[in-house]
Protein backbone atom coordinates (compact mmCIF):
# COMPACT_ATOMS: atom_id res chain seq x y z
CA UNK A 1 0.00 0.00 0.00
CA UNK A 2 2.90 2.66 0.86
CA UNK A 3 4.55 1.09 -2.30
CA UNK A 4 1.38 2.30 -4.36
CA UNK A 5 0.77 5.62 -2.96
CA UNK A 6 4.41 6.65 -3.18
CA UNK A 7 4.42 5.24 -6.95
CA UNK A 8 0.76 7.63 -7.50
CA UNK A 9 2.92 10.74 -5.75
CA UNK A 10 5.28 10.04 -7.97
CA UNK A 11 3.33 9.66 -11.39
CA UNK A 12 1.94 13.59 -10.23
CA UNK A 13 4.93 14.90 -10.40
CA UNK A 14 6.40 13.25 -13.64
CA UNK A 15 2.68 13.96 -15.12
CA UNK A 16 3.18 17.44 -17.17
CA UNK A 17 -0.69 18.21 -16.98
CA UNK A 18 -0.73 17.53 -12.98
CA UNK A 19 2.70 19.22 -12.46
CA UNK A 20 1.26 22.34 -14.84
CA UNK A 21 -2.25 22.06 -12.67
CA UNK A 22 -0.21 22.45 -9.51
CA UNK A 23 1.86 24.98 -10.41
CA UNK A 24 -1.03 26.96 -11.43
CA UNK A 25 -2.29 26.59 -7.87
CA UNK A 26 0.94 28.23 -6.37
CA UNK A 27 2.59 24.85 -5.57
CA UNK A 28 6.39 24.40 -6.15
CA UNK A 29 6.83 20.64 -6.75
CA UNK A 30 11.11 19.68 -7.09
CA UNK A 31 13.41 17.12 -5.38
CA UNK A 32 11.92 13.78 -7.09
CA UNK A 33 15.08 12.55 -6.62
CA UNK A 34 14.39 12.36 -2.59
CA UNK A 35 10.96 10.49 -3.60
CA UNK A 36 13.10 7.86 -5.71
CA UNK A 37 15.68 7.17 -2.62
CA UNK A 38 12.20 6.25 -0.40
CA UNK A 39 10.93 4.25 -2.86
CA UNK A 40 14.41 2.16 -3.57
CA UNK A 41 14.48 2.35 0.33
CA UNK A 42 11.14 0.98 1.01
CA UNK A 43 11.19 -1.88 -2.02
CA UNK A 44 14.30 -3.46 -0.60
CA UNK A 45 12.49 -3.90 2.63
CA UNK A 46 9.39 -5.92 0.22
CA UNK A 47 10.08 -9.16 -0.67
CA UNK A 48 11.40 -9.58 -3.95
CA UNK A 49 8.79 -11.80 -5.23
CA UNK A 50 6.01 -9.38 -4.25
CA UNK A 51 7.84 -6.22 -6.04
CA UNK A 52 8.42 -8.46 -9.30
CA UNK A 53 4.38 -8.75 -9.05
CA UNK A 54 4.12 -5.77 -7.92
CA UNK A 55 5.76 -4.20 -11.18
CA UNK A 56 4.50 -6.44 -13.77
CA UNK A 57 0.86 -5.83 -12.85
CA UNK A 58 1.64 -2.25 -12.70
CA UNK A 59 3.40 -2.11 -16.29
CA UNK A 60 -0.05 -4.32 -17.48
CA UNK A 61 -2.71 -1.53 -15.33
CA UNK A 62 -0.76 1.65 -14.26
CA UNK A 63 -1.89 0.43 -10.79
CA UNK A 64 -0.65 -2.61 -9.02
CA UNK A 65 -3.08 -2.17 -6.39
CA UNK A 66 -6.81 -2.39 -6.08
CA UNK A 67 -8.52 -1.78 -2.88
CA UNK A 68 -11.39 -4.28 -2.09
CA UNK A 69 -14.92 -3.25 -0.67
CA UNK A 70 -17.63 -5.67 -0.07
CA UNK A 71 -15.93 -8.50 -1.70
CA UNK A 72 -15.26 -6.68 -4.71
CA UNK A 73 -12.03 -6.24 -6.46
CA UNK A 74 -12.52 -2.46 -7.75
CA UNK A 75 -9.65 -3.01 -10.07
CA UNK A 76 -11.85 -5.71 -12.52
CA UNK A 77 -14.92 -5.21 -10.13
CA UNK A 78 -14.74 -9.23 -10.15
CA UNK A 79 -16.69 -10.76 -7.08
CA UNK A 80 -13.79 -12.61 -5.10
CA UNK A 81 -14.05 -16.33 -4.13
CA UNK A 82 -15.22 -16.79 -0.21
CA UNK A 83 -11.94 -18.51 0.60
CA UNK A 84 -10.29 -15.21 -0.32
CA UNK A 85 -8.91 -13.63 3.12
CA UNK A 86 -7.12 -9.97 3.31
CA UNK A 87 -3.81 -11.75 5.07
CA UNK A 88 -2.93 -11.37 8.82
CA UNK A 89 -1.94 -7.77 9.96
CA UNK A 90 1.25 -8.97 11.09
CA UNK A 91 2.97 -11.38 8.07
CA UNK A 92 4.51 -9.88 4.82
CA UNK A 93 1.91 -12.07 2.81
CA UNK A 94 -0.57 -9.97 0.20
CA UNK A 95 -3.70 -11.11 -1.39
CA UNK A 96 -3.72 -11.63 -5.23
CA UNK A 97 -6.93 -10.91 -7.37
CA UNK A 98 -7.45 -14.41 -9.44
CA UNK A 99 -9.49 -13.03 -11.59
CA UNK A 100 -7.00 -9.28 -12.75
CA UNK A 101 -3.86 -10.81 -10.64
CA UNK A 102 -3.89 -7.28 -9.01
CA UNK A 103 -2.57 -6.92 -5.12
CA UNK A 104 -5.64 -6.48 -3.43
CA UNK A 105 -5.73 -3.84 -0.27
CA UNK A 106 -8.96 -4.50 1.62
CA UNK A 107 -11.08 -1.58 2.75
CA UNK A 108 -14.17 -2.92 3.48
CA UNK B 1 -19.64 15.40 -5.13
CA UNK B 2 -19.89 19.04 -3.39
CA UNK B 3 -17.49 20.18 -0.76
CA UNK B 4 -20.42 19.55 1.95
CA UNK B 5 -19.82 16.23 1.61
CA UNK B 6 -16.21 16.44 2.73
CA UNK B 7 -16.64 19.01 5.93
CA UNK B 8 -17.66 17.29 9.28
CA UNK B 9 -17.98 19.80 12.34
CA UNK B 10 -15.66 16.86 14.25
CA UNK B 11 -13.04 17.67 11.57
CA UNK B 12 -12.46 21.24 12.34
CA UNK B 13 -9.47 22.40 14.72
CA UNK B 14 -9.82 25.72 15.91
CA UNK B 15 -7.13 26.21 17.72
CA UNK B 16 -3.86 24.00 16.52
CA UNK B 17 -1.73 24.22 19.61
CA UNK B 18 1.65 23.35 17.74
CA UNK B 19 4.39 25.70 15.88
CA UNK B 20 5.88 22.42 13.67
CA UNK B 21 4.54 21.54 10.60
CA UNK B 22 4.66 17.77 11.05
CA UNK B 23 3.18 18.10 14.67
CA UNK B 24 0.38 19.81 12.81
CA UNK B 25 0.04 17.22 10.31
CA UNK B 26 0.30 14.41 12.94
CA UNK B 27 -2.48 15.74 14.47
CA UNK B 28 -4.91 16.31 11.26
CA UNK B 29 -4.04 13.03 10.67
CA UNK B 30 -4.80 11.60 13.95
CA UNK B 31 -8.18 13.44 13.85
CA UNK B 32 -9.00 11.76 10.58
CA UNK B 33 -8.13 8.18 11.98
CA UNK B 34 -10.47 8.83 15.15
CA UNK B 35 -13.47 10.01 12.55
CA UNK B 36 -12.62 6.87 10.94
CA UNK B 37 -11.41 8.31 6.98
CA UNK B 38 -8.13 7.11 7.77
CA UNK B 39 -7.15 3.61 8.34
CA UNK B 40 -3.25 3.90 8.83
CA UNK B 41 -2.29 7.11 10.07
CA UNK B 42 1.27 6.12 10.45
CA UNK B 43 1.19 5.46 6.42
CA UNK B 44 -0.55 8.67 5.56
CA UNK B 45 1.55 10.83 7.51
CA UNK B 46 4.58 9.56 5.92
CA UNK B 47 3.21 10.18 2.87
CA UNK B 48 2.03 13.73 3.24
CA UNK B 49 5.61 14.61 4.63
CA UNK B 50 7.25 12.91 1.64
CA UNK B 51 4.77 14.92 0.05
CA UNK B 52 6.29 18.24 1.74
CA UNK B 53 10.04 17.38 0.86
CA UNK B 54 8.91 17.62 -2.93
CA UNK B 55 7.93 21.45 -2.20
CA UNK B 56 6.19 23.20 0.71
CA UNK B 57 2.51 22.73 0.70
CA UNK B 58 2.16 26.69 2.04
CA UNK B 59 0.84 29.01 -0.42
CA UNK B 60 1.72 31.87 1.14
CA UNK B 61 -0.41 34.77 3.29
CA UNK B 62 -0.28 32.47 5.94
CA UNK B 63 -2.03 29.23 4.27
CA UNK B 64 -1.13 25.46 3.73
CA UNK B 65 -2.96 22.97 1.89
CA UNK B 66 -1.35 19.82 2.47
CA UNK B 67 -2.49 17.05 -0.03
CA UNK B 68 -2.64 13.50 -1.18
CA UNK B 69 -4.32 10.32 -2.27
CA UNK B 70 -3.99 7.31 -0.19
CA UNK B 71 -5.56 3.65 -0.49
CA UNK B 72 -5.55 3.91 3.30
CA UNK B 73 -8.17 7.06 3.18
CA UNK B 74 -11.34 5.69 3.28
CA UNK B 75 -13.28 8.53 1.85
CA UNK B 76 -12.60 12.52 0.59
CA UNK B 77 -12.30 14.68 3.77
CA UNK B 78 -11.46 18.14 4.61
CA UNK B 79 -9.77 18.58 8.21
CA UNK B 80 -9.33 22.70 8.66
CA UNK B 81 -7.55 24.18 11.51
CA UNK B 82 -6.23 27.63 12.52
CA UNK B 83 -3.60 28.37 14.14
CA UNK B 84 -3.51 31.74 16.23
CA UNK B 85 0.63 30.99 16.96
CA UNK B 86 1.55 30.62 13.49
CA UNK B 87 3.42 27.66 12.00
CA UNK B 88 6.53 27.65 10.64
CA UNK B 89 5.63 25.93 7.00
CA UNK B 90 8.32 27.07 4.65
CA UNK B 91 6.12 29.91 2.85
CA UNK B 92 6.73 31.00 -0.11
CA UNK B 93 6.46 34.52 1.56
CA UNK B 94 8.16 33.30 4.80
CA UNK B 95 4.49 34.15 6.46
CA UNK B 96 3.84 31.81 9.35
CA UNK B 97 0.76 29.74 8.52
CA UNK B 98 -2.31 30.21 10.32
CA UNK B 99 -5.02 28.38 8.26
CA UNK B 100 -4.48 24.74 7.45
CA UNK B 101 -6.67 23.22 4.85
CA UNK B 102 -5.66 18.85 5.15
CA UNK B 103 -7.55 17.36 2.27
CA UNK B 104 -7.06 13.86 1.48
CA UNK B 105 -8.80 11.13 -1.16
CA UNK B 106 -9.12 7.70 -2.00
CA UNK B 107 -6.72 6.66 -4.77
CA UNK B 108 -10.34 5.11 -6.40
CA UNK B 109 -12.58 6.95 -9.00
CA UNK B 110 -13.42 9.31 -9.30
CA UNK B 111 -10.69 10.65 -7.20
CA UNK B 112 -8.45 10.35 -9.52
CA UNK B 113 -9.19 13.32 -11.39
CA UNK B 114 -11.83 15.15 -8.98
CA UNK B 115 -9.11 15.43 -6.41
CA UNK B 116 -7.03 18.00 -8.83
CA UNK B 117 -9.88 19.64 -9.49
CA UNK B 118 -11.01 20.05 -6.00
CA UNK B 119 -7.45 21.42 -4.84
CA UNK B 120 -7.72 24.16 -7.41
CA UNK B 121 -10.88 25.21 -6.31
CA UNK B 122 -10.05 25.54 -2.58
CA UNK B 123 -7.14 27.38 -3.46
CA UNK B 124 -9.02 29.52 -5.59
CA UNK B 125 -11.21 30.24 -2.45
CA UNK B 126 -8.82 30.41 -0.07
CA UNK B 127 -6.36 33.06 -1.98
CA UNK B 128 -9.37 35.81 -1.61
CA UNK B 129 -8.31 37.87 1.29
CA UNK B 130 -12.16 38.65 2.39
CA UNK B 131 -12.05 34.44 2.34
CA UNK B 132 -9.25 34.14 4.79
CA UNK B 133 -10.46 37.01 7.03
CA UNK B 134 -13.73 35.48 7.32
CA UNK B 135 -12.31 32.25 7.86
CA UNK B 136 -9.83 33.66 10.81
CA UNK B 137 -12.49 35.22 12.45
CA UNK B 138 -15.14 32.52 12.44
CA UNK B 139 -16.29 32.00 16.31
CA UNK B 140 -17.70 28.32 15.35
CA UNK B 141 -17.56 25.54 12.50
CA UNK B 142 -21.11 26.84 10.44
CA UNK B 143 -19.50 30.13 9.42
CA UNK B 144 -16.87 29.25 7.76
CA UNK B 145 -18.15 25.84 6.66
CA UNK B 146 -20.64 28.79 4.63
CA UNK B 147 -17.52 29.82 3.24
CA UNK B 148 -16.25 26.72 1.67
CA UNK B 149 -19.56 25.31 0.47
CA UNK B 150 -19.00 27.76 -2.82
CA UNK B 151 -16.59 24.65 -3.90
CA UNK B 152 -18.74 22.76 -6.52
Amino acid sequence: MRLHDLDMLLRDTRDAAAQAALKKMGFKVSGVEQLEQARAELVAQVDRRWILLYDRVFKRYGRAVAPVKDRVCLGCFATLPTSALPPPADSDAVSVCQSCSRILYWIG
Amino acid sequence: MGTNALLDPSLYIPDLAVDERDAALRGMVERLHTHGTVRDPAAVLRLLIQREALGSTAIGKGVAVPHARSLAVASAHLVFARSPRGIDWAAPDGEPVRLVFLLLAPDTAPWHKRYLDLLAELVSVVRLARNRNRLLEAGSFEPLASVLRDLS
